[in-house]
């Protein structure tokens, strides 16, 4: 699936093939030499509006802070500095000219690759600046300032194309005048794109930042390969419980649904790395390894019965049954329950593969289980959460009256907050990796998941003592 | 096992009545045991109970929202935990007959029911007691 970085490697791949030819190559007519002023007035000006892009959600985000009343962070000045820079260049006219002909040329080419990259960014926020996904809301204002010193970097390689550009521009015979007036020594802005891309950017060597890592928000199925096709529903499911904390109000029986995938993914990924869930004995509750995705599954089991107790009171207006169902055909084909055979050892590829898909579907599964207890508590809060009273625990009808009179009417109740508060714990318990000691590495080949780049060194050591 | 699930279970289905109340009470019991019965069971076992028991609570909901007042007045068996692993395949054969019984009463009431909107409802919860009972018994794993 493409991903911001893809698109941003892609550009920066077309911006040096479009350089390229000015260093052994003359351009041999004025026309031509004027397509390729355009074409490189066309990349300055994607860099623009692209920088313009980030800048956006960046700026609502930094209202009201000390750093914002201190004045904006140098990245951010000398992206403004820039972006105006370069419009007084090439104008404003909306869309640009260039936008109205099919990209042929390396520049062009690259030209649409980032305004491609900041549609993408676009659409995981709302127009307020509030994130649409969770890939989304895993960017921060650091990760912006982050994006915004590679396009510096990308504006620089551009800029410096300027001198070489303008001397065969003469050579072809433009008049001069023309060339002082399209190309007029940008020296000026390419120092602030300088100065822009030597901004720290606060990235560390293994870990891929968040916004490189933003993939699309529509999540094709790609059904011709079950190892894609695991990442790209387990993905499709962590946005359908996201969107579910917008709007929880008829969530109750998608969450209770999505709980029996959390109950398969643990126990197929168990029986990978050779756990044997059919046959072997139940782990203790200090268990690690294999065994501790065992006893994850077993509270996605607790979840799913303590879920049961509530009344749907309306059917979801959108479900995940055709992934829950997808997922149930998948998983067995990929990992067999009845496995007797450690398979996360092999050192076949086609095994690794299918391991880290598999631990990429795990660490999806504690994103899932962060949002589904974020949509229950906003449900539990609106209060039209119900039960049948006989379906209450002793314990908690047991000291009091109200409750063990309902219950002997069968009367449906709003359940005690002791229940609800159980529930919630009862999330807690799914939504950390039940794994905690992981390298870092990305696993699938989908776009990344805040989770899934802990996930390939899932080499099956210290599970969480207290659990 | 034949004393803590088969008897009141062998009840349930020769008394349950043909109507919404029968379907509901019989769903219910093998909804509520099957979610038990995965419990019981090792996890990995349990997988295909749970999509089961899934099933089963989705009928039972199609169940309420054409009949919104069934989870108050309906008998609600509960099925308890099964002690003994051994007892899983007849666990097992117990549900797929109360499910059985659900969408014989289902068929019954579907033919009878002149109201279009409850035909769909009742179509819906055969739907899912099939693929629920497909999964219980493991015809579908």
């Amino acid at each position: 699936m493409t991903t911001y970085a893809d698109l941003l490697a892609g550009t920066a791949k077309q911006i040096r093939a479009g350089a390229e030819p000015l260093r052994t190559d003359r351009l041999w007519t004025a026309d031509e030499a004027l397509d390729a002023i355009g074409d490189f007035h066309a990349v300055l000006d994607a860099i623009a509006s692209h920088t313009r892009r980030l800048l956006w959600p960046a700026q609502i985000r930094r209202i009201g802070l000390t750093s914002h009343r201190d004045g904006a962070p140098p990245s951010e000045r000398a992206a403004i500095a820039l972006a105006a820079g370069i419009e007084t260049l090439v104008g404003e006219a909306r869309p640009h000219p260039s936008q109205l002909d099919p990209g042929t040329t390396p520049w062009r080419q690259a030209a649409m690759g980032l305004r491609a990259a900041a549609d993408l960014v676009a659409t995981h926020f709302h127009f307020d600046g509030r994130p649409r996904t969770p890939d989304a809301a895993a960017i921060n204002t650091c990760a912006l300032d982050a994006g915004l010193v590679q396009l510096g970097r990308l504006a620089a390689t551009v800029l410096a194309a300027e001198d070489p550009l303008a001397l065969r521009a003469l050579q072809a015979g433009v008049r001069k005048a023309v060339v002082g007036k399209q190309l007029p020594a940008l020296g000026r802005l390419a120092d602030l794109a300088r100065d822009l891309s030597a901004v720290d950017d606060g990235r560390s060597s293994d870990t891929m930042p968040p916004l490189e890592a933003l993939p699309q928000t529509w999540t094709p199925i790609r059904t011709d390969d079950p190892v894609t096709e695991l990442g790209d529903r387990m993905h499709r499911l962590r946005q359908a419980t996201f969107d579910m904390t917008a709007d929880p109000a008829d969530a109750l029986a998608t969450l209770r649904d999505i709980t029996t995938i959390g109950i398969a993914v643990h126990a197929h990924t168990a029986a990978f790395h050779g756990a044997q869930p059919i046959a072997g004995p139940e782990p203790t509750l200090c268990a690690r390894g294999a065994e501790a995705l065992v006893l994850r599954g077993r509270a996605w089991q607790a979840l799913h019965r303590e879920l049961s107790r509530f009344l749907t009171l309306t059917p979801p207006r959108a479900t995940v049954r055709d992934d829950l169902i997808a997922l149930a055909c998948l998983l067995p084909t990929l990992a067999p329950l009845d496995a007797r055979a450690n398979s996360a050892t092999l050192a076949a590829q086609a095994s690794r593969r299918v391991g880290a898909s598999l631990n990429g579907a795990v660490a999806t599964m504690t994103d899932i289980g962060e949002h589904s207890a974020a949509a229950f508590a906003a449900i539990a809060s609106t209060g039209t959460l119900r039960l049948n009273a006989r379906d209450l625990p002793r314990d908690l009808v047991a000291d009091d009256p109200n409750l063990a009179e309902a219950k002997l009417r069968s009367a449906l109740i709003a359940p005690p907050a002791a229940l609800t508060n159980a529930v919630i714990g009862a999330f807690d318990d799914v939504c950390a990796h039940p794994i905690r000691a992981l390298a870092s590495m990305a696993t699938t080949d989908r776009g990344h998941s805040q989770a899934e780049p802990q996930v390939e060194a899932m080499k099956l050591v210290l599970a969480d003592p207290d659990r | 096992m034949s004393t803590t699930w088969t008897q009141p279970a062998q009840t349930l289905i020769s008394e349950a009545t043909a109507g919404w109340e029968g379907i509901w009470s019989l769903t219910y019991a093998a909804g509520f045991g099957a979610l038990n019965l995965a419990m019981s069971v090792p996890l990995g076992v349990g997988v295909s109970i749970s999509y089961a028991a899934m099933d089963f609570r989705d009928a039972q909901d199609e169940l309420e929202w054409a009949r919104p007042n069934l989870r108050a007045i309906a008998t609600a068996l509960r099925l308890g935990h099964v002690r003994d692993v051994d007892d899983t395949a007849e666990a097992r054969a117990i549900l797929d007959q109360l499910a059985a019984a659900a969408l014989d009463r289902a068929a019954g009431l579907a033919e009878i029911e002149l109201d279009l909107s409850d035909q769909a409802a009742l179509s819906r919860v055969m739907s899912r007691l099939i693929t629920g009972r497909a999964k219980v018994t493991g015809r579908w794993a």
